[in-house]
């Protein structure tokens, strides 16, 4: 795919969407980066990057991390300090106070004996924090039926999160 | 939470490679353009030099 | 099969990343030979065009897409194309512009007609994906490219379509110049009639055309300004430079990605009725839309990446039609590195006196206060590499690099230069590793090591490698035969992953006098022979034959996965660590990002992330205290090992 990203590296991605535009055009959406401190959501696959690009955040951000951390190789190396998991929602409680953690991976691992399905699970805990409006549950369903292999397993993995999204975000 | 239709919503997705970011994130824009979603943009990085 | 209906559909709007629109303003336009070497960010042109061929059987009657050796390549290529009558795309990296340009300056010398040739330059202010940093676009003044510079995917397409029309109109190759962020990001693009290209065409015979020795040359060359002033005259009508209006006295001028920034930045602050020029064509600029713009204002400031190229065009215009406005840029926008809206929204606030928004503020103060504590992530091999376990092989054969230089190249190895490996002491550029190894060999007596992959080895490699025979210069080459094009995507490397051409055999070919062919998932034998070589003098080649891991892992799986699917039991190996002596052999020295340091009831130890992990099995060869075991379930079932190159 994307070479570069193929190679243990960090990722991040902006995605932005604007339902109606205004017919002013100075005031809707023109930049695919999103400006510092603007995101209304933070969907973190691995908890530590939600750091490392912390630059978009601010007290509209909402959190959604999967707990499960992956050590570069210089954690391992003992070159370099990971810091905990309750360091990192720490600093992030200094932005909001909607910062929510699930052990996606494991969750992956036991329904599914794989960690393929661990974005798509985050995808279902992101949905209840409401950052996601106008997009119904019903149109995840068709992308994934039409993108996606094997589109069962990503459907089930879809509803997974969504409730134990519920669960933990209605608390 | 309540958003009006003409806001402009912004979804950071970040972690390592090989866990989905871009699948999640093209899964999220294809899913707009479903919800009949009048203009989407987003980028995809993978920095080299990111520290 | 699955059909991509984007590439198929004639009418309403699709999601697509720029460079797809690239690949559906082709199609629009009948589009029928494109060449190129893979290079981000426009490797996924080739790769789209290689999929709609596979699926769209009929496109193959007149569409063909050349993975090319070398970008020089590819634009001769192109043009011999465009020649016959037909239109044709030549995409390349801005790094590859420069090994293009050769051929390129005489082809826009000459031109492209019959047909129409547009060059598709992806650039990389920031170098997210490269080696360096250049501001490419200079070459559109000096080669005489009119140049489009498309801000979103919509005008990725349009501005595609335009610059063949336009291209084969005025008898000019046309380039269009995205960068890493508009062609990889998505937006909609509407979907228009696709048109069928020239199968065939015909070469008619135009000596002074052609062949731009004197006296043609300089009749080319005159033919070439006058194309270039047709086409500046008409460039209002082209509809692609907006002017946004405002009636503040003071202007923005700005083409590309960052008009998003801009418009956003402005939105932000305040200033929306500051008035903005959005080139969409950046050469040549026509002098009357500049100066009725400037006209309006005291001051104007441009906006854009890299070293200052409109706003030094856009000063002399000013002067040359004695226009009083005061032009700022490079004084306070960074030369270096890409931009985005936060850091617009910053410089701009300086500018017209503001304040930026608490907002932003807010955001780069808190951000700042933490970031120390973030742990690097950078990219490194990916479990199971060959290229890694080779590194380890030399780490140990010179004890850590001593009295070691080691001469790297573009390609996966170029990730050695992180740590902890720290394995790469210089870079150049493809195939600069062994060039350089050859003048440094001569004037020192440290050992030099050179790398090169085997896709770079075809693309400019060796050519060196014959001069390396001549002297018999004393260094030691390392040739990473992994049989696929791999830091851009896993493009098949020419010749190798269908296997007509053959390194060993070049090798031998040219001369090589010590040549050897070695598995680095046996690092022991590998850091022998390494140590045999840095004894002898003269010219050394060790070719590693590896598939890349990646790609061997997938092909491993799906092979198993049909094995059980059909009903049978494939043998399961895996390795795991106990009694771990923590020396960090396989953390430091061998670097596997699968393995993990764990606290196990209360003992620190080392563990091998099973779902990582693709069981190459080096980390179990070098581990100086057994610790690392092998355990076999199902021994007497059917065995899957990896695939022989």
């Amino acid at each position: 795919m994307h070479g570069l990203a193929q190679r243990e590296g960090a990722i991040i991605s902006h995605t932005r969407y604007q339902k109606k535009i205004f017919k002013d055009g100075r005031e809707n959406l023109q930049s695919p980066l999103i400006c510092y401190g603007d995101a209304d959501l933070y969907i973190c696959l691995e908890p530590v990057e939600a750091l490392r690009r912390g630059i978009f955040a601010s007290h509209k951000t909402s959190f959604v991390l999967n707990s499960w951390t992956i050590p570069s190789i210089m954690i391992t190396a003992d070159l370099e300090q990971y810091p905990s998991v309750e360091k990192i929602e720490e600093i992030l409680r200094g932005y909001s106070n909607e910062i929510y953690l699930m052990n996606s991976t494991e969750l992956a691992l036991k329904h599914f004996n794989s960690n393929q399905q661990v974005n798509i699970i985050m995808l279902g805990f992101a949905i209840p924090t409401g950052k996601l409006p106008f997009i119904e549950i019903e149109h995840y369903e068709e992308v994934i039926k039409e993108w996606l292999r094997d589109p069962d397993i990503n459907i089930k993995a879809l509803h997974l999160g969504l409730e134990e999204g519920e669960k933990i975000i209605k608390n | 939470m309540n958003f009006k239709e003409s806001d402009i919503i912004n979804i950071v997705i970040a972690g390592t490679a090989g866990q989905g970011v871009i699948t999640l994130k093209r899964l999220i824009e294809f899913a707009a353009q479903k919800a009949g979603v009048e203009r989407v943009f987003g980028s995809e990085s993978y920095n080299l030099f990111q520290v | 099969m699955k059909f991509d209906h984007r590439f198929i559909d004639e009418k309403g709007k699709a999601l697509m990343l720029g460079n797809e629109a690239v690949v559906r303003g082709c199609l629009e336009v009948g589009a029928s030979y494109i060449a190129q070497y893979p290079g981000t960010p426009t490797s996924d042109i080739g790769e789209t065009f290689q999929r709609l061929l596979r699926e769209q059987t009929e496109l193959n009657k007149y569409l063909i897409h050349h993975w090319a050796i070398n970008e020089a390549v590819a634009a001769s290529e192109c043009a011999g194309a465009a020649w016959t009558g037909c239109r044709v795309l030549n995409p390349m990296k801005h790094v590859g512009l420069n090994v293009a340009s050769d051929a390129l300056s005489v082809i826009s010398l000459n031109g492209p007609n019959p047909g129409a040739m547009v060059i598709l330059v992806g650039a990389d202010p920031g170098s997210l994906g490269s080696h360096q940093e250049q501001n490419e676009r200079f070459y559109t003044w000096m080669l005489h490219f009119p140049c489009f510079e498309p801000q979103n995917p919509q005008e990725c397409k349009d501005y595609t379509k335009l610059a063949f029309e336009l291209s084969e109109k005025y008898d000019t190759v046309f380039e269009i110049r995205t960068s890493t962020r508009s062609a990889h990001s998505r937006g909609y693009v509407t979907l228009e009639k696709l048109q069928k290209g020239k199968a065939k065409g015909e070469f008619v015979r135009n000596i002074p055309k052609f062949n731009s020795l004197p006296p043609h040359a300089i009749n080319n060359h005159i033919r070439l300004y006058e194309r270039i002033e047709k086409i500046r005259e008409i460039v209002p009508e082209l509809n692609v430079n907006k002017i946004i209006p405002g009636d503040y006295k003071i202007g923005i001028i700005t083409s590309g990605m960052p008009f998003g920034y801009t418009m956003e930045a402005l939105n932000q602050l305040g200033l929306n009725n500051v008035p903005v020029l959005k080139l969409g064509l950046i050469y040549p600029l026509n002098y009357k839309e500049i100066t009725d713009f400037l006209r309006n204002l005291e001051k104007v400031i441009i906006i854009e990446e890299l070293e200052p190229f409109l706003e030094v065009k856009i000063a002399e215009i000013a002067h040359n039609h004695k226009v009083n406005v005061k032009i700022i840029g490079e004084k306070y926008f960074p030369k270096y590195n890409e931009f985005s809206t936060g850091l617009v929204a910053t410089i701009l606030a300086k500018i017209f006196n503001k304040q930026p928004s608490e907002q932003i503020t807010k955001a780069i103060d808190y951000f700042n206060s933490y970031k120390n504590i973030v742990p690097s992530r950078f990219p490194t091999f990916c479990a199971g590499c060959p290229e890694r376990a080779t590194l380890y092989a030399i780490l140990k054969a010179t004890n850590q690099l001593e009295n070691t230089i080691i001469s790297g190249c573009i390609g996966c190895f170029v990730m050695s230069f992180f740590p902890p490996q720290e394995c790469s002491d210089l870079i150049i550029c493809m195939s600069g590793g062994i060039s350089a190894a050859i003048g440094m060999s001569t004037k020192t007596d440290q050992n030099v090591i050179a790398f090169i992959g085997d896709s770079t080895f075809l693309h400019t490699g060796m050519n060196p490698l014959a001069e390396a025979v001549n002297y018999n210069s004393n260094l030691l080459l390392f040739i990473f035969e992994n049989s696929w094009t791999a830091m851009t995507g896993h493009q098949p490397v020419l010749g190798l992953t269908e296997g007509r051409l053959s390194i060993q055999k070049i090798c031998k070919a040219l001369g090589v006098p010590w040549l050897k062919v070695e598995d680095s998932y046996n690092p022991k034998r590998l850091t022998n022979t390494i140590e045999q070589a840095l004894e002898v003098k003269g010219l050394k080649v060790i070719i590693i034959k590896r598939e890349c891991g990646l790609q061997a892992h997938r092909w491993r799986m799906s092979q198993i996965k049909e094995i059980e699917t059909a009903g049978e039991k494939v043998q399961e190996i895996s390795y795991h660590i106990f009694g771990c002596q923590l020396c960090h052999e396989c953390s430091r020295i061998l670097s596997c990002p699968a393995i993990r340091r764990v606290e196990l009831d209360g003992v620190e130890t080392m563990q091998i992330d099973d779902d990582r992990c693709i069981r190459c099995g080096v980390c179990y060869e070098i581990c100086p205290n057994g610790a690392i075991h092998k355990s076999v379930i199902n021994a007497l079932d059917m065995e899957v090992g990896w695939r022989e190159l």
